[in-house]
């Protein structure tokens, strides 16, 4: 009885570990790279490169250096930086906040909150701790929550466009 | 009956089967083919709406969908903001409302069987005993009133649903039901500190669903099935525009009992007859009961109350039917600008159960009866938030008993600041509550009431949460709360302290110290009630007072908790908890007095001296201390795409000092044993009869009011406290496991089971062992189409119909039948 259950078990663990890997960090590495097209940053904050950095998500961090070999911001290279707190996240154009991280949501959006920067969260209402926008699924289809408050707050400019498709929160 | 609502369910499910059928053929598997044929490139170029329409013909994995519902579920009641559920600080729950659907739980208190540390037992079908963590019926030996849960806050979006009169939560008067729900979230330890008094083992906050794009216009549940019983809701929701959003929802539950009698019970010595046959104790029928006598005493004598008989007719309206309740609800959202926001809930319930007794009656069976309305506004301006809510109406605790219906108001209001400093976060907040019940209505005339006029309760509450992370890893949470009430007159205070580490992602060790108190409740504060006992030979007076400055009981918990995500799919929960209860109450003889009443009688030589009782019972805090060490461990694992389990397991001690394990009646008899032993009562009489008859001559004493001259008072307690008492109340273990096993995209197989160890409860008349329980239910669904399930749901499948609750009724399996539609 007992070698069956952990048969049972090897066999269940087994099919775990073979999970098929989803698409939903290509589609988000995507995303992030579309708002690049959807956002103006102030003069000022304009550099060679255009910075992304990612705390605390290694997979989207793959999806988008692949993104980033092939196209670029503008006429700007994308740069992909990982991060693993906050305080190692620099000047950046994006942040994008792994869901792991959540928790720092509010500590990211306070030591960034006089920076043009465009923070995007992983999680359902993380706007309201101060993400710009926020991934969340709704009937298994990504979505994302958008607070043009915040982004307005951030000296960032974005098209009609990202808003009407986003669900709009205070 | 059954049949004919089977048939109509089914038709139903047929003709919106057909109807929607088209509507399942839509996907095109091509397209999602092309779409990951696609390279990085493409993608890349297609513009944002082009990009969204792509992936939502792909959808996200139902296997990162699993994660997303089951393991990063988030909560808001742990902080008060939302967070990840694997972040929070204390030990969080959290039910979403398809976990919920696809339990096939038939209530929401059936639901909260699959949360850690909740141990749920069913009185009657339908009507539930819910406790975080146990600690239950404290003070034993007592009325059953004290094993309701005294400890818990049950909320509504953070508007407490809590009977103030007796302390506890009447569930069947909750006014929402599954389609209302978005997710319930339980927080197991002291949160007073958060929500204000009686969350002293925890908060249960019911959060309604937020009106979206993505709502459904029309949505429901039904399902009925055995014992006649009948429960759904639908709800009609849209938002208007990004401003204006409104639904409107509606409940209903019908339920039946397994049998139409009522339980009398042994009553210390009672001697019951029928038709003049000595019967004993047992089940009897209404018309039976009417007929029994205990001793040469009608058993139910029927009273007058304002034109209308109160007998066992009255008291047991429909003794078949063990629940009947509706609600409906409205909400209203409006969002004036991004930085605004108000909702406005109100609604309205009408509910009867039959359940466990609050008062002292040959049965521990009684009918409440419920009505009652709500409203609740919530607004938002920033970091500000404000929350005003209005709950008042009448419920009748024991129906037929003239002095338990009462009408009530409540108000709460409270605003709160979250002031983000970055590694700080500071949340102070002010709260007012005031609670008002008033019996002056539903009795024959002053006097015959528990509180006889209205009276009020009030809260005003300053508090301060700091939650302070001095490095990404690391996190420090004070919570601080003062309240002062109008009675007792004192300041009371709760505090959380929480320190959490986050070592990796995927691990966390956090350790927890809180204190919460319980509010004080009318009936311990403003009891003035005079019993004049007809159906037993002593006491013939039996005197109930509160006492407006008593000591609010308190919990002390230190716990350590850990939270792991060794895999992906796996998330283990586990905590460990040790919490010390004390400053509890009861009301409880304080006095016993022998006199004569029929003194006048006596003084004019033509009857013998008419001896009897009165007992003055008072509410009187006890030495009792309680002290409750355990773990609680839960997993949720997704197995596979198809697969997903989930368990539950806890283990608990409960040992009590100070304990002194004796009933109502048996100091009553102590103290009345005392009374007639004493040599000089014969002296004692005379003089009580000498006074009586000196201030009658005087007019000191008007004999119509002042009816018996009382000989002697005893206030003598017996010993033999006990210490190291182990409390059975509550099983030392308790849990739950359920699977989701999902063959093909249109079946759901759901089998889930709950179970419990032995307990010994304690009540006033006799301890009574209940053997441990296992309670095997299992959900079979059909998706029909995206738009409509239909159900086969079985309760309890193993028929393992032993009494859950002590006293209360058997519940055998039960077969159900159902669907839940969206639109």
């Amino acid at each position: 009885m007992k070698k069956t259950i952990l048969l049972l078990c090897v066999l269940c663990l087994g099919a775990a570990l073979q999970e098929m890997k989803g698409q939903t960090a290509t589609f988000k590495a995507l995303f992030l790279y579309n708002f690049t097209k959807n956002i103006e940053w102030p003069s000022g904050s304009n550099g060679s490169d255009l910075v992304i950095t990612i705390l605390g998500d290694d997979e989207i961090s793959t999806e988008l250096e692949k993104i980033a070999k092939v196209k670029k911001a503008g006429n700007k290279s994308i740069k992909v930086v990982s991060a693993r707190s906050v305080k190692d996240v620099g000047d950046s154009h994006i942040v994008f906040l792994g869901s792991s991280k959540s928790s720092l949501m509010k500590s990211l959006s306070y030591a960034h909150q006089n920076n043009p920067v465009l923070l995007v969260a992983d999680k359902d209402g993380l706007c309201k701790q101060g993400a710009a926008i926020s991934f969340l699924t709704v009937g298994g289809k990504l979505r994302y929550q958008i607070s043009p408050q915040t982004i307005e707050a951030h000296n960032l400019k974005v098209t009609q466009k990202i808003i009407s498709l986003g669900i709009k929160v205070q | 009956m059954i049949r004919f609502k089977y048939l109509i369910i089914l038709m139903f499910s047929l003709v919106l089967s057909n109807a929607l059928l088209a509507q399942e053929s839509e996907s095109s598997s091509l397209t999602k083919e092309k779409i990951l044929s696609m390279s990085t490139e493409e993608l890349s170029g297609l513009a944002l709406e082009d990009l969204m329409a792509a992936i939502d013909i792909v959808g996200v994995s139902s296997l990162e969908e699993l994660y997303e519902l089951l393991l990063n579920k988030d909560v808001t009641s742990a902080s008060k903001s939302e967070e990840s559920l694997f972040d929070s600080p204390l030990s969080t729950t959290v039910l979403s409302h398809d976990q919920i659907i696809s339990s096939g739980a038939t209530s929401i208190e059936e639901a909260l069987r699959m949360v850690p540390g909740l141990i749920v037992r069913e009185k009657s079908n339908g009507n539930f005993d819910v406790h975080i963590r146990g600690n239950d019926n404290l003070p034993g030996k007592n009325m059953l009133l004290y094993s309701e849960n005294m400890n818990t806050l049950v909320m509504i979006n953070g508007r407490p649903v809590f009977n103030y009169s007796h302390g506890g939560t009447l569930w069947e008067t909750l006014p929402v039901g599954f389609e209302d729900i978005d997710r319930i979230e339980v927080v197991r330890g002291p949160a007073s500190a958060l929500y204000g008094p009686n969350a002293l083992s925890g908060v249960i906050n019911i959060i309604t669903q937020t009106i979206s794009d993505d709502s459904a216009l029309l949505s429901g549940n039904v399902q009925a099935g055995s014992l006649n019983t009948l429960v759904g809701d639908i709800a009609f929701r849209d938002k208007i525009n990004d401003k204006w959003s409104f639904g409107i929802t509606g409940n209903f539950e019908s339920r039946d009992r397994n049998t139409d009698e009522v339980l009398i019970y042994d009553r210390g010595g009672a001697e019951y007859s029928l038709d003049g046959v000595p019967v004993d104790p047992g089940y009897f029928s209404l018309s039976e009961i009417n007929r029994m006598q205990n001793g040469d005493l009608p058993l139910w004598p029927p009273y007058q109350v304002n034109g209308e008989t109160y007998d066992i007719y009255k008291s047991f309206p429909d003794p078949e039917k063990s629940k009947e309740r509706m609600g409906v609800n409205g909400y209203v959202d409006f969002m004036p600008n991004e930085e605004v926001t108000f909702n406005l809930m109100a609604g309205h319930q009408n509910s009867q159960a039959l359940t466990s007794s609050m008062g002292d009656v040959p049965t521990p069976y009684t009918t409440k009866i419920a009505s009652t309305s709500y409203a609740d506004l919530r607004a938002t301006y920033k970091g500000l938030s404000f929350q005003a809510n209005y709950n008042g109406g009448t419920i009748d605790y024991m129906a037929g008993n003239e002095g338990f219906e009462l009408d009530n108001e409540q108000y709460n209001i409270q605003a709160e600041y979250d002031w983000n400093l970055g590694k700080v976060s500071i949340r102070p907040g002010v709260s007012y509550q005031s609670m008002s019940y008033d019996d002056t209505e539903h009795i024959a005339e002053i006097g015959n009431g528990y509180l006889n006029e209205k009276r009020t309760i009030n809260i005003l509450a300053g508090s301060a949460r700091v939650d302070y992370r001095p490095s990404d890893k690391l996190r420090l949470v004070a919570a601080l709360r003062a309240e002062q009430y109008n009675y007792p007159d004192d300041i009371y205070a709760s505090w959380q302290f929480v320190g959490s580490y986050k070592i990796n992602d995927n691990n966390l060790f956090r350790a927890v110290y809180s204190r919460a108190n319980q509010s004080s409740f009318l009936v311990n504060t403003y009891s003035n009630y005079t019993w004049n006992v007809v159906n037993m030979e002593f006491p013939r007076i039996m005197q109930f007072d509160g006492d407006p400055n008593h000591d609010l009981k308190t919990m002390d918990m230190i716990e350590i908790g850990y939270r792991t995500r060794p895999a992906k799919n796996l998330l283990v929960d586990i905590e460990a908890f040790y919490n010390v209860s004390e400053g509890f109450g009861a009301l409880m003889p304080e006095t016993t007095s022998l006199a004569v009443f029929n003194p006048l009688a006596v003084i004019g030589q033509i009857e013998q001296p008419d001896i009897n009782g009165i007992v003055n019972i008072k509410y009187q805090n006890l030495d009792l201390v309680s002290k409750q060490m355990g773990l609680s461990a839960s997993i949720d694992w997704v197995i596979s795409e198809k697969l997903v389990g989930t368990g539950h397991f806890t283990l608990q001690q409960t040992k009590l000092d100070n304990y002194l394990p004796v009933n109502r009646n048996e100091v009553v008899g102590y103290q009345a044993y005392l009374a007639q032993n004493d040599p000089d009562l014969p002296a004692k009489i005379q003089q009580a009869l000498v006074d009586y008859g000196t201030g009658v001559a005087t007019g000191e004493i008007d004999p119509t009011v002042q009816t018996y001259a009382v000989a002697t008072t005893i206030s003598d307690m017996p010993e033999g406290e006990k210490s190291d008492y182990e409390h059975k109340s509550t099983p030392s273990y308790f849990g739950g496991f359920s699977l989701s096993y999902r063959p093909c995209k249109k079946i759901e197989i759901f089998p889930q089971a709950y179970f419990y160890g032995d307990q010994s409860f304690e009540s006033q008349y006799s301890t009574e062992e209940i053997a441990g329980k296992f309670l095997l239910n299992a959900k079979v669904s059909y998706k029909a189409s995206r738009n409509l399930t239909l159900f086969v749901n079985g309760r309890n499948i193993l028929n393992m119909n032993e009494r859950e609750f002590a006293y209360m009724d058997e519940i055998p399996g039960m077969v159900l039948g159902g669907l839940n539609f969206k639109f």
